[in-house]
């Protein structure tokens, strides 16, 4: 493959603190001002970087925050409440054990003459999808946690939110030493020069988007020694068991599943676009489907619908015809929602706009047959034998993530089978003395 | 007598006598395209029952169920028995590879001829015109299997005394006999009232005027006829508006503005056209409505607010496609308050948006042009 060309004009949103509108940075020199900062990361203890963000966490929730007015909807206590220390320490522990090992050699398990130690693999290329914005934050944030230096490159359509919370996170006491470590770029598909060069600059491409633009990122030019960790297009479901179906309170469900179906206008992985009911009654189907009907109309009140695009109403008006003639079909006035049911036993299609399609199963282990790679979470209401059969069931067959119904669009960890911050540092081990010093 | 509404709404003039003479006469006419299809479409009636829609009771256009013109890629739908089926016709290919598919019986197909035909010759005249068509010879000649592009083309050559085709196939890409082409303009300079050049409306301005401007090439044609249709999509993204396109012509051709006539029309609701008049506005006819809805709420939108267009007319009795949601987005112009002294709505069609796939045979034809 030809090397990149690294004095291609990388067009800059935000490199170590803000920069004027338009300004460029060579690829070359973007790389090695990140390479040092990635350097002086090194000496800072991970406690001053997780305190650092639990301040910009504080500072993000202030009421008189003028980001709250400027991106209404974006999902900014949500980023938050990921930034506090009650989030960061407990996820740090979950994917290195001791967070302390960014900072230190320690002795773990059983072997006391060795010790071990994350090292950050380097500089991070967060490539992100323009589909959920705040997903950004969350993806660097892996990054600053476990020391890295980070690029993050946008859509060329994105918004400008991403630099505008650094800028916040710069004027956090603490802070500015994380940001002098990150640096947004902003260019589109069609700019190959760009696109190769900041690849080739990586140590860790994290690839979010759909299938097509995860392959053509990974076909861009990297190191040898570069690790691809890959968050393609996933599709996402909720089974909801009999005993729930005869027990629960349906009303409340319908209402907390209204919010799965709506958040991001089901454009994210973890939207579902699929309910599968463990009955064999079509009554209790209907019955179901109206109270969700209902729950969606009622979501609108919080979650406002984005006008979809003049193909997205053709795809739905096409629907609703369809199984207005030939099965069953529940919606709003406008284009805001659809609840459909048929006889097919499939996942999806994924139409988007919160489109939903109700599917009666005898047995939810039936389900298991659907299960492909492409899953990512499955939204379970069920409890107890029938939940922990469920899990096991679809788990073995590559489902990634179990999640309550109201909760499958919260980011989460791990995602996608991954563990961020695990994948985002190299161990390194050492002779220590006896005394484990 | 069978759709007498329908039958008397036919008999009015092109553009009707204003809006307080049309709106009943229209209404009734679609309630009994719609009472038909209830009565004679099994999937229709279901849609309908289920939309609590009772075409008896149908007190306004907008409360029509519509369909979008993607319904028609997978579903034939049929209010006449099959053996009265004598033509299924299909749209041109698309980018999603499915073209629509509309089953016609030999009373309908006729409705639409009649209606196409009257359309066209209120806005460019009764007279015969010697074609010049900027295609290949085959989309005018005989054959078994006529595409969409051809049916297009033929459809026009009603008024025709004369056809020349000045595009040559070269393997699979079409390619502009520029000689032949200016030899006929040549000819057509002592006569032009009678000419009529005909073209899909990126082959037209990106392979004949542009190329004609760059070479400061130019013809006097006086009275003739500039007449196009198809995806204004390509154009678009040369930054190339209608009023452009216009201006051009007339410097190329030595033509008026109001000699070039833009088309609309989609097969979906075939026989329904929409030439662009001496104002620049494009009107309903008699026997047909537009109503503009709002992408989010569907409602109907006042003049001047852009939304997607839907179509309402009573001339196809052998299937539904009596109300039609296209994708396209455009907005009211006004209601019989038109410069061009034409009564009844008119509207304009601003376009389609940037992820929605190319459709019809202009935007496709321009992929084959060398």
């Amino acid at each position: 493959m030809t090397p990149a060309d690294l004095t291609a004009a990388i067009p800059i949103d935000f490199l170590q603190g803000p920069v004027p509108a338009g300004t460029t940075v060579e690829a070359g020199e973007l790389g090695r001002r990140l390479g040092q900062a990635r350097l002086d990361l090194l000496d800072l203890p991970v406690e001053r970087v997780v305190s650092a963000l639990d301040g910009f966490s504080a500072r993000l929730l202030a009421r008189d925050n003028p980001l709250h007015r400027r991106y209404p909807g974006a999902g900014l206590a949500y980023v938050a409440s990921w930034c506090r220390r009650r989030s960061l320490e407990p996820l740090l522990e979950e994917s290195l054990g001791d967070p302390r090992a960014l900072d230190e050699y320690l002795v773990r398990g059983a072997r006391a003459s060795r010790g071990l130690r994350a090292w950050p693999r380097g500089l991070v290329l967060h490539w992100m999808a323009g589909n959920v914005p705040t997903l950004g934050f969350l993806s660097l944030l892996m990054g600053l946690l476990t020391k890295n230096a980070n690029l993050v490159k946008v859509a060329s359509s994105q918004d400008d939110l991403l630099a505008r919370l650094l800028e916040g996170l710069a004027e956090t006491p603490g802070g500015a030493e994380l940001t002098a470590a990150v640096a947004v770029a902003r260019f589109s598909h069609s700019q190959l020069p760009q696109a190769r060069a900041v690849s080739s600059l990586a140590d860790v491409r994290v690839i979010w988007g759909s299938d097509e633009s995860v392959a053509t990122v990974r076909a861009l030019p990297s190191r040898l020694e570069a690790l691809d960790l890959v968050f393609p297009n996933r599709v996402s479901f909720i089974v909801v068991g009999a005993g729930m179906l005869r027990q629960g309170d349906l009303k409340a469900l319908a209402q907390r599943m209204a919010q799965d179906i709506s958040v991001f206008e089901q454009k994210a992985c973890a939207s579902p676009h699929t309910v599968f009911l463990e009955t064999e009654s079509q009554e209790t189907l209907e019955s179901f489907a109206r109270l969700l009907a209902e729950a969606l109309q009622a979501a609108l009140r919080g979650l406002p619908k984005t006008p979809p695009s003049q193909r997205e109403v053709a795809a739905l008006l096409n629907l609703r015809a369809e199984y207005d003639m030939f099965h069953q079909a529940w919606y709003s006035r406008g284009t805001e929602f659809t609840v459909l049911s048929d006889d097919k036993f499939q996942l999806g299609p994924a139409i988007g706009n919160r489109t939903i399609f109700l599917r009666r199963v005898a047995d939810l282990a039936q389900v298991a047959q659907l299960i492909t790679p492409k899953v990512q979470s499955v939204g379970v209401a069920a409890e107890g034998a029938e939940l922990d059969r469920l899990a096991d069931l679809l788990a073995a067959r590559g489902v990634h993530r179990f999640a309550r119904v109201g909760g499958m669009t919260s980011f989460d960890m791990p995602w996608d089978g991954f563990l961020l911050p695990q994948n985002l540092v190299r161990w390194t081990s050492r002779p220590v003395a006896a005394s484990g010093q | 007598m069978p759709f007498e509404k329908l039958q008397d709404l036919l008999q009015e003039p092109v553009h009707g006598r204003g809006r307080a003479d049309k709106a009943p006469k229209l209404l009734a006419a679609m309630a009994e395209v719609a009472i038909f299809h209830y009565e004679h479409c099994a999937p229709y009636r279901t849609m309908c029952d289920k939309r609590g829609f009772a075409p008896r009771d149908l007190a306004s256009l907008e409360d029509l169920p519509y369909l979008p013109t993607s319904f028609f890629k997978h579903t034939l739908l049929r209010s006449v028995p099959e053996e009265e089926v004598f033509r299924e016709i299909t749209s041109s290919a698309t980018t999603s590879g499915q073209p629509s598919r509309m089953a016609l019986d030999r009373e309908t197909s006729r409705r639409q001829s009649k209606c196409f035909n009257k359309v066209l010759i209120d806005r460019i005249g009764s007279k015969r015109f010697n074609f010049i068509v900027l295609d290949e010879p085959s989309t005018v000649g005989r054959s078994q299997v006529v595409s969409a592009r051809a049916s297009t083309i033929r459809s026009l050559l009603f008024c025709a005394r004369q056809v020349d085709t000045c595009v040559t196939q070269e393997g699979a890409s079409l390619v502009l006999d520029q000689e032949k082409l200016d030899g006929l303009l040549q000819v057509a300079q002592g006569s032009g009232d009678d000419l009529m050049i005909f073209g899909f409306t990126f082959i037209l301005y990106a392979h004949v005027v542009e190329p004609l401007l760059k070479a400061g090439k130019s013809y006097r044609l006086p009275g003739a006829k500039v007449l196009h249709i198809g995806g204004w999509k390509k154009l678009e993204a040369q930054k190339v508006t209608p009023e452009k396109l216009v201006e051009d012509c007339c410097r190329v051709f030595g033509v008026r503005p109001e000699d070039v006539v833009d088309l609309y029309g989609f097969t979906e609701q075939g026989g329904m056209l929409y030439p662009t008049c001496q104002a620049g506005r494009r009107h309903v006819p008699a026997w047909g409505e537009v109503i503009v809805r709002d992408p989010l709420t569907l409602e109907a939108l006042p003049a001047g607010r852009e939304g997607l267009l839907e179509f309402i007319t009573p001339i196809q009795t052998s299937y539904p496609g009596h109300a039609v949601l296209t994708e396209d987005v455009g907005l009211l112009l006004g209601e019989d308050d038109c410069p061009c002294g034409r009564p009844g709505r008119t509207f304009k069609v601003v376009g389609r948006a940037p992820n929605s796939e190319v459709r019809g045979c202009g935007d496709i034809m321009a992929d084959k042009f060398a």
